[in-house]
């Protein structure tokens, strides 16, 4: 399976429990989601990992089964010094398309707005450009960090800047490092929220098989989905699809 | 870098060479028709090796430029020079990652020559020499820390403190200027310490006795002097700032346009290439192969500077031309000698040149006395400052390598236990152990090095004891310095489009090792050249004497005499392969995996370290798996420099 470095850890780690299981080993290479799905297609790979939807072009093949494993939230984070709260979607576009450039625009300190931006590479990225830009550039001026740890550890110090990251990243065991969440549209980022589908900035992370996964591929994806994943799910800082809508897929 | 330089030999060595005369094969019909074909067809085996050099720098032009044929041709040779990178939506204008480069490569010079050349100066004519071998064995080791760990060290401390400094995010041209300096001051340090030690003590003598401070025979005296040696030095610097990948893409920000200030995000080929690879596709793709192109004239045109420099020049003055003849006479005479066989073996190959620098030197000093400038201040003054400003490069130079090494080991060494070490890493985010990476990181290497090693000794072979010397040779000598020159995110580029992909060897250690292997064959075949040459030619002409033929004298007699030395090189290239990311990351996949078969895929040291510092999530692993990888490096380096010291033992002492 290839695909979504944003669902590789979580792929991974079923790997190794599915191998104790089985015996069968399933490997994982995190190359990204459109690379996954084209890998997918021609065959490459059994499941393609993905954190964003199918493209038009990709669902006009017409053989691309899909499979809902968790959702995501994402969070736009800012300094903890910051005494912005919160932002408009509207407001969110413009920081990232280069048109908003200081903090007091949003009734902040006169500061100016330092952007940080995820690699192309990364699904969050997608997902934020679906949910957040729709057919507006991003400001190509922004800093391009691959990692989330870097982005959250980068907001954290420095007193202008602006990121997003997983919601799930926002506070982690493994840092001190703290960032604050923007409220959007005037919702906290909350995994209730995002579950309740209220929070703005959210989407779902998808298994894709050629055709209807079977074999191996079918069991596979049933431990991913399964109460045993949810827990690491959490770790991995998604949330885990709830029961009534695993009943409705 | 230092052993390659020393093994550039000037073209009149190799007229001398008893094995290429005519007397050779007149030799050979002496003995039966089947050893004569054997020996033919041996020598021909040679030439095929050598010329893999050539083929894999010829297959690496072709093969990148063909890739990137669609983009070309797509938006034409205009619209790729433009300033709009912005792939998602079509557009793939390289100008403003060309213009990073070129101003990341400009400001690690400018910060990074005068530290260097200061710090060579102050080994080489200041420091005493217990404490100037002490440093310098560190510049070295320093050469061969792989550059994930500077970047990871630039990311790290350099980018909050920078932060801070500037109120901007730390990435940005600034960060990348002090990394790169940072790494490119052991090579353009051992480097100039060659050329400062390759003049003869008697220039500065004589540079004294006139009455002459230390600062002014440095200044006027030896640095003219080795003023060849330095611009060559700075040259192949260049080449490792602009081929510099890893390291610059983990603190430049990676924003593809024209910085506002040198403390806004920035991005640069090589790292662009990097951060792209993984996820594009047509035309996208494509224009990374042209970015890849771009490099490869870049490094190519600096290496064949680099040869054009280094050559012997032919000499404006007549006099010059009389001195070269007379210089080459000298050697002539020499060479026959039998007692100084051994001498000739190990001198500078360089003589012609030294010869004429000295003269040069000698009527500079008869000008300077003869215009009898006088000094307004105190020459001895002058003297105790510049003195005191060499010291202080040395002394900057010297801080911030241990700063380096202290950064990795303080917060490497909690990290470190038996289950770090041998454990497996658990968990989204790779806790417990690094097992798999340093298996894979081993394998991939010793994979590399037994498709290496043969092929570059058997050409060096060819080169030191059959090649006649002419356009041939000179071909294959620029090929192997063109491709020790490629910067490795193209060597991966084109290890991904032809292993992984033509060849379909998928993503596996299989495809990382040949991508390795062309990596470290201009090393090891260098080294071994050296190596081959240095054994006295009474040697050689001992077993001729017996009757041997030709193989038998380089199986029997050379090879093994040379061994030791060869082993040096090997394991030196080993340690470069072993600290090598941008070429595997993309040839080897990156799945935690422990591999078995030369199919499976793995993930390295390197690249488990930069994806983890890059999550910059569990740090701790970063830490150690940082400490690890250049203990690793800091033994393969601290071996090789064993070895060549025994072996110089060893002949020292016949």
């Amino acid at each position: 399976m290839a695909g979504s470095t944003t669902v590789m850890p979580i792929a991974e780690i079923a790997a190794e429990q599915f191998a104790e299981h089985t015996g069968i080993h399933v490997l994982v290479s995190g190359l990204g989601s459109s690379a996954g799905i084209e890998s997918v297609l021609n065959g490459t790979a059994d499941i393609a990992t993905s954190s964003r939807d199918l493209t038009e072009a990709e669902k006009s093949t017409g053989e691309l089964v899909t499979t809902e494993i968790a959702t995501d939230g994402i969070a736009v984070i800012v300094n903890t010094q910051n005494p912005v709260a919160n932002v408009t979607m509207d407001q969110l576009r413009a920081i990232y398309a280069g048109q908003i450039t200081n903090w007091k625009e949003l009734g902040g300190e006169d500061l100016p707005i330092l952007v940080v931006n995820r690699d192309e590479a990364s699904g969050t990225r997608e997902a934020f450009k679906t949910i957040v830009m729709g057919d507006t550039r991003f400001d190509p001026a922004a800093a391009v960090l691959p990692g989330t740890g870097q982005v959250r550890d980068v907001v954290s110090r420095t007193p202008g800047a602006i990121g997003y990251i997983s919601l799930g990243f926002v506070d982690s065991a493994f840092t001190s490092a703290k960032v604050k969440a923007l409220a959007v549209n005037s919702v906290e980022p909350s995994e209730a929220a995002v579950e309740a589908g209220a929070y703005p900035v959210s989407r779902y992370l998808y298994f894709f098989t050629k055709g209807e996964p079977s074999g191996t591929a079918k069991e596979y994806i049933a431990l991913v989905v399964s109460d045993e994943m949810a827990q690491t799910i959490r770790d991995a800082g998604y949330i885990p699809i709830s029961a009534e809508r695993k009943g409705g897929e | 870098m230092a052993k390659e330089k020393k093994l550039q030999k000037p073209p009149h060595l190799e007229d001398i060479d008893p094995n290429t005369s005519g007397a050779h094969s007149r030799q050979l019909q002496l003995v039966s028709r089947s050893t004569m074909i054997k020996e033919r067809a041996l020598e021909a085996l040679f030439l095929a090796c050598a010329c893999v050099a050539v083929l894999a720098v010829l297959l690496i032009f072709a093969f990148t430029l063909y890739k990137a044929l669609p983009v070309l041709s797509d938006i034409g040779l205009l619209s790729f020079f433009g300033m709009d990178w912005a792939p998602s939506s079509g557009h793939y204008g390289i100008m403003a990652l060309l213009v990073g480069s070129v101003i990341v490569t400009a400001g690690a010079l400018v910060i990074g020559v005068p530290l260097a050349i200061g710090c060579a100066v102050y080994l080489t004519e200041i420091a005493n020499k217990r404490l100037s071998n002490i440093v310098s064995t560190a510049v070295d080791l320093l050469a061969g820390v792989p550059s994930v760990i500077y970047g990871f060290f630039g990311l790290v401390i350099l980018r909050p403190w920078l932060a801070d400094l500037t109120g901007g995010l730390g990435f940005g041209a600034l960060t990348a200027w002090l990394v790169l300096a940072i790494m490119i001051v052991p090579t353009i340090t051992t480097l100039t310490m060659d050329a400062l030690r390759s003049i003869p003590m008697g220039v500065r003598e004589a540079s004294y006795s006139m009455g002459a401070t230390k600062w002014q025979t440095i200044y006027k005296v030896v640095l003219p002097a080795a003023k060849l040696g330095i611009v060559n030095a700075v040259v192949l610097g260049m080449g490792r700032a602009i081929g510099e990948t890893m390291a610059v893409l983990m603190v430049v920000g990676n924003a593809p346009v024209i910085p506002e200030n040198i403390s806004s995000p920035i991005s640069t080929l090589t790292s662009q290439i990097a951060l792209d690879m993984g996820y594009s596709s047509g035309l996208h793709r494509s224009a990374l192969f042209g970015m890849g192109v771009v490099l490869f004239i870049i490094s190519a045109g600096l290496v064949g500077i680099v040869r054009l420099i280094s050559r012997p020049r032919e000499a404006k003055v007549d006099t010059a031309k009389a001195v070269k003849e007379r210089a080459e006479k000298n050697y002539r005479a020499k060479a026959t000698d039998y007692e100084l066989a051994e001498d000739v073996a190990k001198a500078p190959s360089n003589l012609p040149e030294l010869e004429k620098e000295q003269e040069h030197s000698r009527q500079r000093i008869k000008r300077l006395l003869a215009s009898g400038a006088k000094p307004k201040v105190s020459k001895n003054a002058t003297n105790a400052t510049m003195l005191g400003v060499f010291r202080a490069t040395g002394a900057v130079t010297t801080g911030v390598l241990v700063l380096i090494i202290l950064f990795v080991l303080v917060n490497g060494l909690p990290v470190m236990s038996l289950d770090f070490i041998f454990g497996w890493p658990q968990g989204v985010n790779a806790e417990g152990g690094i097992f798999p990476t340093i298996v894979s990181s081993l394998y991939v290497t010793v994979l590399a090095m037994l498709i290496c090693t043969p092929i570059a000794v058997l050409a060096a072979v060819y080169l030191a004891e059959y090649a006649k010397q002419g356009r041939l040779v000179n071909f294959i000598r620029y090929a192997t310095d063109t491709l020790a020159s490629v910067p490795s995110i193209v060597m991966g580029l084109f290890g991904f489009a032809l292993f992984v992909e033509a060849f379909g060897f998928g993503l596996s250690m299989l495809s990382a090792a040949l991508a390795l292997a062309l990596m470290m064959l201009p090393i090891v075949m260098r080294t071994t050249e050296e190596a081959i040459r240095a054994v006295p030619r009474y040697i050689r002409w001992g077993a001729y004497g017996l009757g041997a033929t030709k193989w038998q004298v380089v199986s029997r007699v050379v090879l093994p005499s040379a061994f030791p030395r060869i082993a040096t090189g090997i394991v030196l290239a080993i340690g470069r392969a072993v600290g090598e990311t941008a070429v595997v990351l993309y040839t080897m996949g990156q799945a935690i995996n422990l591999p078995i078969t030369p199919m499976d895929s793995g993930r390295p040291m390197t690249i488990h370290l930069y994806l983890l510092a890059n999550d910059g999530i569990n740090m701790q692993a970063a830490y150690g798996t940082a400490l690890l990888l250049m203990l690793m490096i800091l033994a393969f380096n601290l071996f090789a420099r064993y070895l060549s010291r025994k072996s110089a033992k060893k002949t020292g002492g016949k």
